[in-house]
């Protein structure tokens, strides 16, 4: 699936736009990434998913009209090959096993910097069927 | 002038766990956001161009005017719950027009991108109002009309009299608010959908400032379908 300075599409979802426009400022400088579509709330992000079936989606848990943990089985039933990360403001240690349980690659907390974020994330694009793993 | 006391409690039923959590997560959205815009600039300085740099000082600086709102509602918060003898007092003799001639070097820079425009109808009476209340209402309502407006679409601030008080009205260009919310919106903890961080408070002390005041705050619609907030100050006698 992936092969070097491969550029992949991706779906943010979080109901806090300011949040959104740094994720997608941090995703885009990398080179690695282009933000196709950006998600205000659980729902939207499954019709978004359906529409552009991103290879990434970077989905809040905590959001209005359907939560994250809701969205996520929708948002893989509707794009199967879309690579689901949860990215929360909730512990880690207190959620991860909920999100990688609903079908999630990964889960990463908020505070992540930018620079690291985007590593965690390049890896886990890379092609490795099945893994699931907490980054 | 309302008179609270210990029955008036606005965070009756509301537990200090809640709170916490939603003051928690919501500094914590801040704080991820300029934290990340920081870090940003360090790891690619060398390869941003001088507006793409002040674009993202830019940014960094309304989630920092934001967090001061954010605080600023959670200080009055705690004013609403302590007894009427510690509120703050009013001035009969207050002038709007100079009152926000004085305020209008807070606005401007909260509302960011947005040109302000002031416009206040001459020969206004003098009205009974507390300046830091009024303009704490203002910060909050110009701060919520940025959240909605599309980029760089100007917000209006109006000001004239209706009946026996003055009213200020604050106007944006986004999408309106749904007539079936309008009151909503005043309570505690609700958020518009999309609106950026917030707590859903700001809304809930601006009604309870102005009410204390002896006004009265509602929402409706601009002339072309963005949100108005206006909120009125009884005239002096």
């Amino acid at each position: 699936m992936s092969e070097e300075n491969e550029v992949f599409r991706v779906l943010i979802a979080d109901d806090v736009q300011d949040l959104r426009s740094m994720l997608r400022l941090a995703l885009e400088l990398s080179g690695r990434f282009t933000v196709v579509a950006e998600a205000m709330d659980g729902a939207h992000a499954v019709d978004l998913a359906a529409m552009y079936k991103p290879d990434l989606a970077l989905l809040d848990l905590s959001m209005p009209a359907l939560d994250g943990l809701e969205a996520l089985p929708r948002i893989l039933e509707a794009s199967p090959t879309t690579r689901v990360v949860v990215l929360s403001g909730f512990e880690e240690a207190r959620m991860a096993p909920v999100a990688l349980k609903g079908g999630a690659v990964a889960y990463l907390e908020k505070g992540v910097p930018p620079r690291r974020l985007v590593q965690a994330l390049i890896e886990i694009m890379q092609p490795s069927p099945g893994d699931s793993s907490v980054a | 002038m309302v008179v609270r006391d210990a029955s008036d409690d606005p965070l009756a039923g509301l537990s200090a766990d809640e709170l916490l959590r939603v003051l928690g997560h919501e500094i914590g959205n801040l704080v991820t956001i300029v934290s990340g815009y920081g870090q940003m600039l360090r790891d690619h300085w060398d390869f941003l161009a001088d507006d793409r740099r002040l674009d993202i000082v830019g940014r960094m600086n309304r989630q920092v005017d934001q967090l001061r709102v954010l605080i600023d509602n959670f200080q009055h918060l705690r004013w609403l719950t302590i007894s009427s003898q510690d509120m703050p007092m009013l001035s009969p003799t207050t002038d709007v027009d100079d009152l926000l001639s004085a305020l209008a070097d807070d606005l401007v820079p909260l509302a960011d991108d947005h040109p302000l425009e002031i416009d206040v109808e001459a020969g206004l009476p003098h009205v009974v109002a507390d300046r830091a209340s009024v303009q704490h209402v203002l910060m909050n309502l110009v701060v919520n009309a940025t959240k909605f407006s599309p980029a760089d679409a100007p917000i209006a601030i109006d000001v004239g009299q209706q009946d026996d008080a003055v009213r200020i009205s604050v106007t944006d260009h986004g999408s309106g608010i749904p007539a079936d919310k309008r009151d909503q919106i005043f309570e505690k903890f609700v958020r518009l959908q999309d609106g950026g961080v917030g707590v859903g408070l700001g809304l809930f002390i601006c009604k309870a400032l102005v009410e204390a005041m002896g006004g009265r705050i509602w929402a409706d619609s601009g002339p072309d379908g963005g949100a108005r907030m206006s909120f009125t100050l009884p005239v002096a006698n």
